[in-house]
């Protein structure tokens, strides 16, 4: 059985599904803008999956991590567009 | 810097735990060498056949499961194999010093001969809009599947070539998905074209055929020789995309929560590359692959690399290259007697040879030709890593830069966290393309360490402010 865990996206409070990627969770909660490019500021979100490209880097716990290969753990703090 | 003596050595280092990695792995812990298995995913499997995470429950069963399992279950028999999960390799040093992360902490090993088996990443080719929230990589579409069990949309498109368009499509629809659209960048005619390879294997042809019949009972469209022409945010949740037939040039609009795109997978050679081994260029393999011996020996002595980082030829290929590779390495420490390695050998190499007129077939339903990346706007951003556009590239090439590295100097084109793992192909074809030369004679991006970016803290390891010589400053 999936457990429900409560995680904080950008001080607010969300439900989410334990062991999930980070990226996908983000995704169905419609957080698809993770983080601005460095020089155009396009959009971007998570791309490979696989921790390749780089694209889905955002602030996990106060440390700089890669949304697409971090799981969902209880009290996890994410923050967005910096 | 040499080996302190408090290091462990040993005397296999392998990189990656998919099926190459496994299968050198466990057929080496069978001898009594020690073997040290490193894979940045927290279960074995590789991506091809990746595992659920372990809390969440599997809603769709697939036969890579089955696989997995058996996989990890075989690899924790063996003492003398030390399975190092959830680390990823960021350098490798001449001397095969192993340097490793997780989340919060560094590892080093040193061993006497090295594996790589890390696999492949996506080639996805540039379109207006791909650098889009929502638009991701199909490989990337079939590893949610698969390991995450559930949609990141309903209304999902999948575009690109290869068979990975069917293979998304049935795991997709196994999980309820409501598929928009199949855009594949081939005709029909050349998948019937093909038919004659995929005979070599006819499991998996099979496997395609069913995942066909299910897309065509379904209704699914499938709009075949074209490709997408733009993808769109339209609103919170919705994705408008154009699809281009490649000759009418025809446009189709669509719409979608989701779009993967994909046009087949790209050989890693981050590593080779780092300890300056020799690269050939192939295009039906994936590109740049390091130069091997038939035993996947590189041009470096006693570094190996196996699986899809030697050349695309898929999963069970991959298995019999770790094999070969352990093979070599066991014969050469006189573990394997001369006429078992010889017999052995045969099996294996024939293994090989019969899978290579079926991988043959698939790099030609895969590959994109190359006036594709005509198609692309010169306003549109090629390395998303530091913004670079086709424009940037078209401009330093006429410019004189005839070589990757030059471009990546005088633009910062690859040059930012990915190492150009995501650019650096369409790169060398636009240099190619303006300066009309061949895409091979651009060359490649040097390998540089950290191959993945690692934080400050955890590169430093365990060397401390007092390990620091201080000078005394100079009199005044």
């Amino acid at each position: 059985m999936n457990k429900n865990v409560k995680i904080i996206i950008n001080n607010e409070v969300y439900e989410a599904t334990e062991g999930r990627s980070v990226a996908l969770e983000l995704f169905s909660k419609n957080f698809h803008h993770l983080r601005n490019s460095p020089k155009l500021k396009q959009k971007r979100g998570f791309f490979c999956m696989i921790g390749s490209c780089q694209e889905c880097l955002i602030t996990i716990d106060d440390k700089k991590m890669l949304a697409c290969t971090t799981k969902i753990k209880e009290g996890m703090k994410i923050e967005l567009y910096e | 810097m040499n080996n302190p003596g408090k290091i462990k050595e040993f005397d296999v280092a392998i990189i990656g735990a998919g099926p190459s990695g496994v299968a050198a792995a466990i057929k080496l812990a069978k001898s009594n060498l020690t073997i040290l298995l490193i894979d940045s995913n927290e279960q074995v499997g590789g991506q091809i056949y990746k595992a659920t995470p372990k809390e969440i429950a599997k809603k769709i069963l697939i036969k890579e499961h089955d696989i997995q399992l058996n996989f990890q279950n075989e690899i924790f028999k063996y003492k003398n194999l030390n399975y190092q999960p959830n680390f990823t390799v960021w350098q490798i040093s001449e001397n095969f010093r192993i340097d490793a992360f997780n989340n919060d902490t560094t590892k080093t090993w040193y061993a006497k001969k090295i594996i790589v088996a890390n696999g492949t990443h996506e080639r996805v080719i540039p379109f207006k809009g791909w650098t889009e929230p929502g638009v991701i990589g199909l490989a990337a579409s079939t590893i949610i599947f698969k390991s995450q069990q559930i949609l990141p949309g309903k209304k999902i498109i999948l575009a690109g070539s290869g068979p990975l368009l069917l293979a998304s499509a049935n795991y997709a629809l196994k999980l309820g998905a409501e598929i928009i659209g199949i855009i594949d960048l081939k005709s029909k005619i050349e998948w019937i074209k093909i038919l004659p390879n995929l005979f070599y294997n006819k499991k998996l042809m099979l496997d395609g055929f069913l995942w066909l019949t299910k897309i065509i009972l379904k209704k699914i469209p499938i709009y075949s020789s074209s490709i997408i022409q733009s993808a769109n945010r339209i609103n919170s949740d919705t994705l408008e995309i154009q699809v281009s037939h490649l000759t009418s040039k025809k446009i189709t609009n669509l719409q979608s929560n989701i779009l993967c795109v994909g046009y087949g997978l790209i050989p890693q050679i981050d590593f080779s590359k780092l300890l300056n081994a020799k690269h050939i260029y192939n295009q039906d393999l994936g590109g740049w692959i390091p130069e091997l011996t038939p035993y996947y020996e590189t041009s470096i002595k006693d570094f190996y690399q196996v699986g899809d980082a030697s050349g695309i030829m898929g999963a069970i290929p991959a298995y019999t290259k770790g094999n070969i590779a352990a093979l070599k390495i066991l014969f050469d420490l006189n573990k394997v007697g001369g006429e078992d390695f010889e017999k052995q050998t045969k099996t294996y190499f024939n293994q090989i040879n019969q899978y290579k007129v079926f991988a043959k077939g698939i790099a030609t339903i895969s590959n994109p030709p190359s006036d594709l990346y005509e198609l692309i706007d010169p306003s549109e951003v090629i390395c998303r890593c530091e913004d670079v556009t086709k424009k940037e590239i078209i401009d330093a090439t006429n410019l004189g830069a005839k070589n990757i590295n030059q471009l990546k100097s005088w633009t910062r084109c690859g040059m930012g966290p990915c190492q150009g793992r995501t650019c650096g192909e369409t790169a060398s074809h636009i240099m190619a393309r303006t300066a009309k030369i061949q895409t091979e004679d651009t060359g490649y991006l040097t390998g540089r360490a950290p191959v993945r970016p690692v934080p400050l803290h955890l590169a430093v390891g365990e060397y401390d402010y007092d390990k620091i010589t201080k000078i005394e400053a100079a009199p005044l």
